[in-house]
């Protein structure tokens, strides 16, 4: 279904811009600037290593895209029936490191970042892992030219809600940090997705590197949001923030979830 | 105990009619049908005037039935409609007496029609915020690609706007898309745009009428908050075969009608077809011309006049749209509706009609990519009974009053699939449901200055199982479900529409008139895109979705002056609405079994004036409009709680029409239109997540789009009028955007290509300047 979305938004817009001719031009606006926000984004992985939790706040539209960090913040990640872990700040990057572990399946984790005397706090439980089967690459025409895409072949465990994200890097670049599934129409089945992604296209030699996570139902919502407003094409209702699953109106979100990473070059 | 009062209402109002009849019997009645002399198509809202008494008229229903009670004397009958000669009859009625008239058409618009009699029924008339849009004057309005176009000309009236750039959608004071009602000869067209909305369902060639309600509509109309907008199809000529059509930039249509037997029935088949896709052909690249985009319409309607008391009507339409991508992807949709309708005059003085509708909605998409093959099927079918009655009492009072019960079934969504494919078969529950309603309204001549119109519309919609209903908490978490059995009862609401309109004549030419409506709507469509999307869905209320109210009041001063020839208005407005929906952020509408748990419900508030001013003679004649309004809603869970601009907002709003006849032949038309730019959400500011940027939103729609305006053009040259000459043929051109205006189809935000460490803003527009011709003929 993701993918009807995609190719339903796209290939309407290329045939109405072909018929229609529109064009887009970069234009100047005055925007306010809102008062800054904490932004958080943490993660606990099943695999053995320090977990991070980057901890910034917003910044006016018109300055450039490097973060604004917050570097005095007190942050700890509490095992459910574990240990609790303190992150610890080091490199001024807002960015904050737990000594390594790994997280556990089916463990709720608890985030609490103290920041100005306000408790930022997140749960999330990570979910049973499925396994990645292969990484294979399909061709696809549209509009007379082929193009290469990555897909990803898994098999779903039946009778369990199951949502899963993707992120792609090619040759050491990240492409794409959401393409979130869910097992809604799918359940139990052997699933063959293709990671829709093509600017540039991918070419041959191209170097392939996937993260395939496992995630809780209010990361996959998260994730969604956020695609959704990045304009999947088409005018999108009013955006929004997406929900955060922190307290007291921090933004960003805190996801527990299973990691597996496979490489590939592109023949 | 709601069936109590229901019934209770109802008695009161039979009640309310028989005391009316007995009033009733010393007059004797005047009554007809009003036609076109060459067609013998009935006219429908042509007027009856008796000149010499205290200025009792009546005007011609839907079919062209009339009905006056007078004393018995000798009158002077003024018959008129706009663009025909009027007739003046003078008569001794003794007693009962039946008078057809047919008009003849003065063939051109923009004739100057003498006539000593006033044209002021949009004075005398205690109804407001109507607006009734003359087909001819239709014809000669530029439009986009030269396609006709009632949705889009009706954009140009004062308190209705687009909903986007080229949008056949529209919004009508402040309401969202799918709070007007649509009718199309008494059926509901669900989805009323093809092409993702820069076309209507409406191919003009089949229109006889078109009548749009803005705000005080009369209690027969239910189901929709904000209007009503009441459409026509031609019966069909009874006098003559008539071929007509046209060749156009992307579509071409052909009409065809004529009578079974003259005088007594005949047809009307109408058909239009875009030709999008021919373009595509030319390709020589197979990945191409392998690919489809084209809709269709296909109109017809043939009546028959079984004897002066019975006649029937069988009409329908049949639209679709289809887009594949070959071999991979394949998307249709379309409205199919059907209404036969059985007019009985049971006596000179009341009317019936009788009628059976269908209407239904549907899309199919395909997938057809082997691994995740699916086909999506989703529906709204309704059967619709429709009982009217129209009782011309006496000379003081005019009542309308019926039933109406319709059951709408919606299919949300059903999934199949092939056996290789992914994807599970799956089928969200259909919902059933059905509206009961009754209305009862009697237009009432208190004075000679003063006529009110007053009515009430009981409405009652019950939802059905079978199926699971779920009750939400306030973030959408389950709290309790329950299981119904088919046909039982999940949740009944009832609901009371009062409706007033009352007009005050100040003098002739002068009249204020007030007016106070509620309508309720059981309906209610979810969309996440701001622009109509085939794929949006329908939901019912239920147990979670309660009846959206709107309480409009309504004000207005009316003047004609130089004889009729100049009409001016000011209607000021304001409307309550509640129990309005809007969504979580992050809502998935696709295929998803619990959407009420992502809706949110709020309220919302509408209020502007809007001034008109129209020259309806001469050889320049049109229209300008201005509207100044204000438009909000209100969530809990939306904008910290606070009033936002509506998505409908639009604080300004101007729009021109001029028609200018040149010649015998050419006429020249232009329009031009200036609204502010749309309340719009942009970024207070950004953060990053996951290495990219993400933008940071403080308030709803807090800011606005860039304004829009924009001019067209048309010349139309009609051919020469040669005696019993039958083949003729005309041409027009048009230019749609003729200075080439920018205006934003879409701001959106990104980051800057060459800089990947700046944000950028980029502006999509739609249309530059587009020309166009179109040649029609007739024979």
């Amino acid at each position: 279904m993701k993918k009807l979305n995609i190719i339903k938004l796209n290939t309407l817009l290329i045939i109405l811009v072909a018929f229609f001719a529109s064009c887009e031009d970069v234009i100047d606006l005055e925007l306010k600037n809102a008062k800054p926000v904490v932004v958080i984004e943490a993660n606990v992985s099943d695999e053995f290593k320090q977990q991070t939790v980057v901890v910034t706040q917003t910044k006016p539209f018109t300055n450039d895209n490097s973060i604004v960090p917050i570097t005095n913040a007190v942050v700890t990640i509490r095992e459910e029936g574990g240990l609790t872990y303190t992150a610890k700040h080091t490199t001024f990057s807002g960015t904050y490191f737990t000594p390594a572990f790994a997280g556990k399946q089916n463990k709720k984790y608890t985030v609490n970042v103290l920041v100005n005397g306000v408790i930022y706090t997140a749960v999330s439980t990570m979910p049973n892992k499925v396994p990645l089967d292969s990484l294979t690459i399909t061709q696809l025409t549209f509009f007379g030219s082929t193009q290469k895409f990555v897909q990803i072949n898994y098999k779903d465990p039946a009778n369990v809600r199951n949502f899963y994200n993707s992120l792609l890097s090619v040759n050491n670049k990240l492409r794409n940090s959401y393409f979130v599934e869910e097992d809604r129409f799918n359940d139990g089945n052997v699933v063959k997705n293709t990671i829709f992604n093509d600017d540039p296209e991918l070419k041959t030699g191209d170097k392939i590197k996937l993260e395939f996570q496992c995630i809780d139902e209010n990361i996959y919502k998260y994730f969604f949001a956020i695609s959704q407003i990045s304009g999947n094409g088409g005018p999108p209702t009013a955006p929004a923030n997406p929900d955060s699953n922190f307290s007291n109106g921090a933004l960003g979100y805190f996801s527990a979830h299973t990691t597996q990473i496979v490489n590939a070059t592109i023949k | 105990m709601k069936n109590i009062k229901f019934f209770s209402y109802t008695l009161l109002f039979l009640s309310l009619i028989i005391s009316q009849l007995v009033w009733a019997q010393k007059n004797v009645v005047l009554n007809g049908v009003i036609k076109d002399n060459s067609t013998g198509e009935t006219l429908i809202g042509a007027s009856v005037q008796i000149i010499n008494t205290k200025n009792i008229g009546s005007v011609t229903n839907a079919y062209g039935f009339y009905s006056v009670s007078l004393v018995p004397g000798v009158y002077k009958i003024v018959y008129s409609y706009v663009g025909y000669q009027t007739q003046t009859k003078e008569l001794s009625i003794d007693k009962d007496t039946e008078i057809n008239i047919s008009l003849i058409s003065t063939n051109e618009l923009t004739e100057v029609i003498v006539t000593s009699e006033k044209k002021n029924d949009n004075v005398v008339n205690p109804l407001m915020g109507v607006q009734k849009l003359n087909v001819k004057e239709i014809n000669s309005i530029p439009v986009l690609f030269g396609e006709r176009d009632i949705l889009k000309t009706l954009q140009l009236l004062p308190g209705i706007s687009s909903a986007g750039e080229g949008n056949s959608g529209f919004y009508v004071r402040g309401g969202a898309v799918d709070q007007n009602l649509i009718l199309l000869d008494e059926a509901p067209v669900y989805n009323a745009s093809h092409l993702l909305g820069f076309f209507s369902t409406f191919n003009s060639d089949a229109i006889k009428d078109v009548t749009v309600y803005k705000g005080g509509m009369p209690a027969q109309y239910g189901g929709r908050l904000s209007s009503v907008l009441d459409i026509k199809m031609n019966d069909g000529n009874k006098k003559d075969y008539t071929v007509e059509g046209g060749i156009g930039l992307i579509a071409s249509r052909l009409k065809v009608e004529g009578p079974f037997k003259k005088d007594k029935s005949s047809f009307m088949i109408s058909g239009r077809r875009t030709y999008a896709d021919t373009f595509l052909a030319f390709s020589k690249d197979t990945a191409i011309n392998n690919n489809t985009l084209y809709f269709y319409d296909f109109n017809a309607k043939a009546n028959y006049e079984i004897d002066n008391k019975n006649t029937l009507y069988l009409s329908g339409y049949f639209g679709r749209d289809k887009l594949g991508l070959s071999n991979t992807f394949g998307f249709e949709w379309g409205n199919a509706t059907g209404t036969l309708r059985w007019n009985h005059l049971f006596s000179n003085k009341l009317f019936s009609n009788t009628s059976v509708i269908y209407s239904k909605y549907d899309y199919k998409i395909e997938n057809l990519l082997a691994d995740n093959n699916f086909q999506v099927n989703s529906s709204i079918t309704d059967y619709n009974l429709k009982q009217d009655f129209q009782f011309a009492a006496n000379n003081d009072h005019d009542i309308k009053f019926g039933l109406n019960a319709i059951y709408h079934t919606i299919e949300p969504g059903k999934l199949t699939a092939s056996g290789n494919s992914s994807v599970n078969e799956i089928t969200i529950q259909n919902r059933k449901g059905a509206e009961i309603a009754a209305y009862f309204s009697d237009e009432w001549r208190v004075t000679e200055k003063l006529n009110i119109v007053y009515g009430t519309r009981f409405s009652n919609f019950t939802l059905f199982g079978a199926g699971t209903f779920n009750d939400y908490d306030a973030d959408g978490n389950v709290t309790n479900t329950q299981t119904f059995k088919a046909g039982q009862t999940v949740v009944n609401y009832f609901n009371l529409e009062p409706r007033i309109s009352a007009s005050l004549q100040l003098s002739e030419s002068k009249a204020l008139k007030g007016s106070f409506t509620r309508n309720t709507q059981n309906l209610h469509l979810m969309s996440n895109s701001t622009a109509t999307s085939p794929t949006d869905l329908y939901i019912m209320n239920s147990n979670n979705t309660k009846p959206e109210i709107a309480d409009q009041t309504s004000l207005g001063y009316f003047n004609n002056f130089k004889n009729d020839s100049y009409e001016f208005s000011a209607e000021v407005y304001y409307k309550k609405m509640q129990n309005q929906i809007d969504y979580r952020s992050g809502t998935d509408l696709r295929g998803n079994q619990n959407v009420e748990a992502d809706l949110v419900y709020g309220q919302g508030r509408s209020y502007g004036i809007e001034l008109f001013l129209k020259k309806k003679f001469g050889d320049f004649n049109g229209w300008v409009g201005y509207t100044l309004s204000k438009t909000e809603r209100k969530f809990d869970l939306i904008n910290q709680g606070n009033w936002f601009n509506a998505l409908q907002d639009r604080t300004h709003d101007v729009e021109f029409v001029g028609i200018y006849k040149a010649s015998k032949r050419w006429t020249f038309s232009s329009t031009f239109v200036y609204n502010t730019g749309n309340a719009v959400t942009y970024p207070n500011g950004k953060y990053q997540i996951n290495g990219s940027t993400v933008f940071y939103y403080s308030e709803r729609n807090a800011y606005r789009a860039p304004a829009y305006h924009r001019l067209d053009l048309a010349a139309n040259l009609e051919p020469k009028i040669v005696p019993n000459k039958k083949y003729q043929s005309s041409w027009s051109f048009s230019v749609y955007n003729a200075y080439a205006r920018r205006n934003a189809f879409a701001i959106d935000f990104r980051e800057d290509p060459e800089n990947a460490n700046k944000t950028q803003v980029v502006r999509t527009n739609l249309f530059g300047l587009i020309p166009s011709v179109t040649w029609n003929f007739k024979f």
